[in-house]
């Protein structure tokens, strides 16, 4: 190669002299080391918690809450945070996640693989996690302004994760949304997106699980950037309990459409 | 003297025989400056070897391997891998996603990359055995005996269906390129043609690929760290066919498709 091949000024290389950390910061965990092992721990703190006090006083749910929000929640909240990961818990077999999951066991895929694949899936837009963060951002904003203002663009399906589900307003969210007022209604996106609910279900358009975990999740306190992983954490149980049950079956135990069902469409290559 | 000075001379710095980026003085790569060896130089498949082993194989090597990685995955959404891949385009997750997930679940003890590990394996054991003076139809009795009598040897009896067309594929390719057949994969002919007389059964893809990749001096290891996104075009296709049509509409199932055979309702 010679010097005249080159015509890009960007040939010369330098740093631009960032300054990165040298150590991480976290309010999360404090770790404490004992005298003969600085990479062991003997005291491990959470948001000012000792772990071991919340081993031993506080329930699975209530420190998911206070690591990702950094207190520890009221009875009320508390109480509506299980409820809400009970709701979300089990999207079900027919759930394109839940098939994943089941894919993965009945493939034989290594049993540490199939949770990551399903949530990986879960992650889609298609009645999982992936719109929730934007719903977060419009039901907080919205919840500000009279719910009538918004029943054109729900309609319309204007409004991120509200919409229909395989042709029709979806029948299960519907439910769990009525099952979940007891606990959420004090909130103001739950309680508006109740509102919103009852301005447009009969039209056959309405919440979806991902809607009703935004409101909550809202109401709660999160963040819009934290409410997909949530979700997906949520949703794990019940995805990972159908690619388990599927792990020790024979391939045969899942679907392998026969060629007689498939059909390959005919391509500009051909 | 304490017990964890091991890990002390990794603590605060990074320490790799691969290589890496120096701002101002160039990329280097198991011994070669990246920009001035290898981009232009060698093929895509070089440098994925190369990552893989530490060794830069020859370009035909390369070409063998390119050649298998298209055998190997094919865009087939009933292929557990492809299938999660089509279920994530369904369900509008990103294609980086899909392309990482499907690859992941082909980390399987029943197709993917680990039978490959497996292969390696089993044509190693084979060939030693042999070399030791045992009969090639002696080593496969006490194979089939491991497999209560039945002749599914690692390498050999496909899934699903009996014979494989990538194999004859892959046999014009390995003389198209002037290999030679190797010591390994002579072998594995010799086992082929006892389970093809007894059994009706022939050699998988599994097993000629694991016979070659022997007798090109690859260990188990390395292939599978040169082979880990062998299944990826299949899933990227099955990912892209489903992301462009309905949502939700890979594989739809109602609930009278789930047959549910648990406790009947019971209260709490």
């Amino acid at each position: 190669m010679t010097s005249s091949t080159i015509n890009s000024a960007s040939s010369s290389v330098k740093s631009r002299g960032d300054v990165f950390a040298n150590k991480i910061e976290t309010k999360i965990t404090d770790e404490q080391s004992p005298d003969h092992n600085p990479y062991h721990v003997n005291k491990q703190l959470i948001h000012g918690y000792d772990h071991l006090d919340l081993l031993e006083n506080c329930n699975f749910a209530d420190v998911i809450y206070l690591l990702l929000r950094g207190n520890l929640p009221s009875e009320k909240d508390s109480l509506l945070f299980n409820k809400l990961a009970l709701a979300l818990i089990n999207p079900g077999p027919r759930h394109p996640a839940a098939q994943a999951s089941i894919t993965a066991g009945v493939g034989k895929s290594d049993t540490v693989n199939i949770l990551p694949i399903a949530l990986g899936v879960y992650g889609g837009t298609f009645d999982g996690a992936g719109n929730i963060e934007l719903t977060m951002r419009f039901l907080r904003k919205a919840a500000k302004k009279l719910v009538v203002e918004f029943e054109e663009d729900a309609l319309n399906k204007k409004i991120p994760s509200i919409t229909q589900h395989y042709g029709d307003a979806d029948t299960y969210a519907n439910i769990l949304l009525e099952k979940l007022k007891p606990y959420a209604i004090e909130g103001n996106v739950f309680s508006w997106l109740c509102q919103l609910q009852t301005l447009i279900y009969s039209k056959n358009i309405g919440v979806t699980k991902t809607s009703i975990a935004a409101a909550v999740f809202a109401d709660l306190g999160f963040q819009p950037r934290q409410g997909g992983a949530l979700m997906q954490l949520l949703a794990a149980p019940g995805l990972l309990a159908h690619g388990l049950e599927f792990s020790n079956k024979p391939v045969t135990a899942m679907l392998f459409e026969p060629d007689e069902t498939y059909h390959i469409e005919t391509t500009n290559n051909e | 003297m304490n017990n964890y000075q091991p890990w002390e001379k990794y603590h605060g710095r990074i320490v790799s025989s691969r290589g890496g980026w120096k701002i101002g003085s160039g990329v280097q790569n198991c011994g070669y400056d990246m920009m001035n060896d290898l981009v232009g130089k060698t093929s895509y498949m070089q440098v994925v070897v190369l990552n893989a082993t530490g060794r830069l194989p020859s370009k035909a090597i390369a070409d063998w391997i390119e050649a298998i990685h298209i055998c190997l995955s094919w865009p087939d959404p009933r292929i557990w891998c492809n299938r999660i891949g089509a279920l994530a385009g369904s369900s509008r997750t990103s294609g980086v996603a899909a392309n990482c997930l499907g690859v992941l679940a082909a980390e399987s003890s029943s197709y993917g990359i680990k039978p490959l590990i497996s292969g390696v394996e089993f044509i190693e054991h084979a060939y030693a055995q042999i070399n030791k003076g045992i009969t090639v139809e002696n080593f496969i009795t006490e194979e089939i005996k491991k497999h209560g009598g039945k002749p599914y040897l690692m390498g050999y009896a496909r899934p699903i269906a009996k014979g494989d067309e990538r194999i004859s594929a892959m046999e014009v390719v390995t003389e198209k390129l002037g290999f030679p057949i190797g010591e390994h994969l002579s072998l594995a002919y010799k086992i082929e043609a006892i389970l093809n007389t007894e059994f009706d059964e022939s050699m998988n893809i599994n097993g000629y690929v694991s016979a070659f990749l022997a007798d090109q001096g690859f260990s188990a290891v390395e292939v599978y760290r040169m082979f880990s996104a062998v299944v990826l075009s299949g899933v990227t296709a099955c990912y892209a066919d489903t992301a462009d049509r309905l949502e939700g509409s890979f594989a739809p199932l109602k609930t009278t498709d789930v047959v549910y055979k648990g406790t009947p309702l019971r209260s709490i």
